[in-house]
């Protein structure tokens, strides 16, 4: 019952539209604004309202016993109430024919978590040494094979990756649920393609999964192109962001590092978000960019840019 | 059995390890030689025939044999595979007679009463030699009522006493006799003392005495000859002679890891098959806990009432018993089984098997992600997919040397010792990542480069614009060229240099393409997609 009616306020407040339109970033700004600074979006006693539903929401869905990986960068780490929660499933979508963006975002997601467990679990917990099982598309379709220099390139060690190759994105669904309660698995990723099923299907596999990923203590993302967000953990759209260079062809430079924007549709216990992040492999920590080129003098996670 | 009721035969087999070369490397037609250092030289320790005829024999220097003959295949002198191969030619012989056993350079045989289910003993020895020299050995064999006695006369025996590989079955192999006890004596006096298998240094001594043959010393006073040259030499001799009994240790064949059910009636219902399954590998986890070992691959199978036979292998990732492990694995394969009008039988068989220890479950189990309780929960999920998904489904990435983007990475199955240790294959690769900008790699690799249309605006440009699923991808920034030639020594012909690009469209998706061929000297150049940077 209170869930229903968090729900509903957040939907009256947040015109759930599409990412270029520019009334729903003026209300993102004026929402943010109203968070940090205290402002007068609601009335002092809807406030009060709003903020004890969220305290039985959270009760109620036991967020407070969440184990969170701060991503470094406050904007969005406030969205999503502290860091991308452990041990849940969440969802990465974005663009299946430029796949790479998707991919790239997964695995720096992936080298901050193994960081980020090697540093925090010095009592010798499971998944200090865990393994990444990578359920990827088919190695003959159009999204390739995961290839294991570019991976190490950007940060994560391939011997840590357990590939299983399953060329039916249903199979990789069904085995899904035995992969995440094995345990002492560091992640699981699941690409499910194109995948076409109906809202309900893909609210109960979030649920099952959901569960199992508890019952394993393992965190669990899904690859693919956009379905319905309902159900998971925390649900993110990522596309590639522009760069604008003159074509520079006699010259072989590295390329500058890794940028996404990143719109975080849904995170539960947080709220909606967009920003644009750039990756570094060498020190695995995510930076705010306001723009796609390199900026040599951009110190680390204090930049964060609302689009 | 007493030493009278013997009858043994001792196949020697000359060119024993040559003709292993020869099948493992394929047949040169250039004589084989097995060498061995002594000392710092490398001395001849065995050859084949070719080599015979060359003049080159055991105990000559491999310098020297170069000598005689300069185009020469040379392998390393290898006992235990010599032995493993006497061991097979052993149980082979079994066909023969049950009572069989590797020696030092061939197989020993007792035979007595067996003949006569071959025809006599001539025949049997002439069909076991020509069945021999049929799969490419040549064999000496020689019989007498001792071991000791067929082991001189078959490597030492002239004309009519040992008989040769024949190309053909006969029954009077070339008048070769078998030696019967009383003669033992007359056909033993010729043969040098070596034939005595006496140690080298004792023969050599009583050579310098002047006693050359054991017709020498079968007379002589046998106190003074056991002070001056050891007993040795006498119970070698009494065992030729058949005074004093020898006997070699029969091996026994390996108990096939084998268990079957045949119906009375046959069986359909899917809950009777389940219950077969059950029972077989109930059976099987039996058998393998009774003999210590443990199996990588089971192969389950099962006959149809109309003689159709079928059979499916599970997989484990670690050499495993566990009755409740294979229990899981087996339940998968129930729903493959296709009964249709019943089954007659069905049987299980446990391959691949290597000893297991049955202590390891009674230590204390430690927490954490390397104890053995995570190990086994992750190897039992390797084998659940595999079981799931099929043999080669779960794989790991490794690295390869080479330049080639397309074969600088393999994909390889994770073997028992990926859940002890997982170290690093890849620890080289990203310190040097780590230490220097490399060039550009992508995180996805296609299969199979796709070609592209292209537009560039002069022919070593940066595309400006490509279309790749009907999608035009219109470039706004490029970096490149890297170029990477193809590895001369060992690419097909035809193949053409490639430059590789990496390329951000208007969207700002990164791609890795290449243009195949180069423009400055002609070739029709061609862009393929290859992979998708992040």
């Amino acid at each position: 019952m209170a869930a229903n009616c968090v729900v509903t306020i957040q939907d009256q407040n947040w015109p759930d539209k599409n990412w270029q339109d520019d009334a729903w970033k003026a209300a993102a700004e004026k929402r943010v604004a109203g968070q940090c600074v205290g402002g007068n979006s609601l009335t002092g006693g809807k406030r009060l309202a709003v903020a004890q539903m969220r305290r039985q929401l959270a009760q109620l869905d036991r967020l407070h016993h969440r184990v969170r990986m701060p991503f470094g960068i406050d904007s969005l780490d406030q969205a999503l109430a502290g860091g991308l929660a452990l041990g849940r499933v969440h969802l990465l979508t974005g663009n299946m024919l430029c796949h790479g963006a998707v991919s790239g975002f997964a695995i720096a997601v992936l080298a901050m978590l193994l960081r980020h467990m090697s540093l925090s679990c010095a009592g010798g917990r499971a998944g200090q040494d865990g393994v990444v099982v990578w359920c990827p598309a088919s190695r003959q379709g159009a999204t390739g094979m995961l290839y294991g220099h570019g991976l190490a390139a950007a940060g994560l060690d391939p011997s840590r990756l357990l590939i299983v190759d399953a060329p039916a994105p249903a199979h990789r669904l069904a085995a899904l649920d035995d992969i995440l309660r094995t345990g002492n698995l560091a992640a699981v990723v699941v690409e499910y393609d194109g995948l076409q099923k109906s809202a309900d299907y893909w609210m109960r596999l979030a649920r099952r999964a959901q569960l199992a990923a508890e019952a394993g203590n393992v965190t669990a993302l899904l690859l693919g192109a956009p379905i319905p967000t309902a159900g998971f953990e925390s649900a993110w759209h990522i596309r590639p962001a522009p760069k604008h260079k003159k074509p520079d062809h006699k010259m072989l430079q590295q390329t500058d590092c890794a940028v996404w924007d990143v719109r975080l549709e849904r995170a539960r216990g947080g709220r909606p978000h967009a920003c644009r992040l750039g990756w570094h492999p060498q020190d695995k920590l995510f930076v705010a960019r306001p723009d796609g080129v390199r900026q040599p003098g951009a110190s680390a996670g204090r930049l964060a840019v609302l689009l | 059995m007493s030493a009278a009721g013997r009858h043994i035969v001792y196949i020697q087999f000359p060119y024993l390890a040559a003709a292993r070369v020869r099948r493992r490397d394929g047949d040169s037609g250039q004589p084989v030689l097995i060498t061995r250092q002594v000392g710092g030289v490398d001395m001849v320790v065995a050859g084949c025939a070719r080599a015979a005829a060359f003049g080159l024999a055991a105990g000559m220097r491999l310098a020297d044999a170069r000598a005689l003959c300069p185009r020469l295949v040379t392998d390393d002198f290898d006992a235990a595979s010599d032995h493993a191969d006497l061991w097979r030619l052993a149980l082979w012989a079994r066909r023969y007679s049950p009572l069989t056993a590797p020696g030092d350079t061939g197989i020993w045989l007792d035979i007595a009463g067996a003949e006569h289910l071959f025809g006599g003993t001539r025949a049997l020895v002439a069909d076991c030699l020509c069945r021999l020299y049929r799969s490419g050995l040549r064999a000496v064999a020689a019989t007498a009522p001792t071991c000791g006695a067929a082991w001189a006369l078959a490597h030492y025996g002239t004309g009519s006493q040992r008989f040769m590989t024949a190309p053909k079955s006969s029954g009077d192999s070339a008048g070769a006799c078998v030696v019967r006890r009383a003669h033992l004596r007359q056909h033993l006096a010729p043969l040098p003392l070596m034939a005595l298998r006496l140690a080298p240094g004792v023969a050599a001594k009583m050579h310098d005495t002047g006693l050359r043959a054991i017709g020498d010393i079968i007379g002589l006073p046998r106190a003074p000859l056991a002070a001056r040259f050891g007993t040795d030499l006498l119970t070698r001799l009494d065992q030729a002679l058949g005074d004093c009994d020898e006997s070699f240790s029969p091996i026994s064949p390996p108990t096939p890891l084998y268990v079957r059910r045949q119906f009375v009636e046959p069986i359909a219902a899917p809950e009777d098959v389940r219950r077969m399954v059950h029972i077989l590998t109930d059976d099987i986890a039996a058998l393998l806990q009774q003999a210590g070992l443990a199996a990588r691959r089971i192969r389950l199978g099962w006959q149809l009432v109309d003689g159709l036979v079928f059979a499916k292998d599970v997989h484990l990732s670690r050499p495993g018993r566990d009755r409740a492990l294979l229990h899981r694995l087996m339940a998968g394969l129930v729903t493959v089984i296709k009964p249709e009008f019943g089954i007659e039988c069905g049987w299980m068989e446990a391959l691949e098997c290597s000893p297991l220890a049955p202590l390891d479950d009674d230590l204390p189990v430690l927490d954490g992600p390397n104890s053995k309780a995570a190990c086994d929960a992750y190897a039992g999920l390797v084998d659940r997919l595999v079981a799931r998904l099929g043999y080669g489904a779960v794989v790991q990435l490794a690295p390869r040397e080479s330049w080639q983007p397309e074969t600088a990475q393999s994909c390889v199955l994770p073997g028992p010792a990926h859940y002890e240790n997982r170290s690093s294959d890849w620890s080289g690769w990203l310190a040097a990542t780590a230490s220097r900008p490399a060039a550009p790699r992508p995180i996805r690799l296609l299969a199979y480069p796709q070609q592209i249309e292209v537009t560039a605006l002069l022919p070593d440009h940066p595309p400006a614009r490509f279309v790749w699923y009907r999608k035009q991808h219109k470039i706004l920034y490029a970096t490149g060229p890297e170029r990477i030639a193809p590895a001369w020594w060992q690419a097909p012909p035809g193949s053409l240099t490639r430059d590789y690009f990496c390329l951000y469209d208007q969207e700002g998706a990164g791609f890795w393409v290449y243009r195949e061929g180069l423009p400055e000297r002609d070739e029709m150049p061609r862009w393929y997609l290859h992979g998708f940077l992040a």
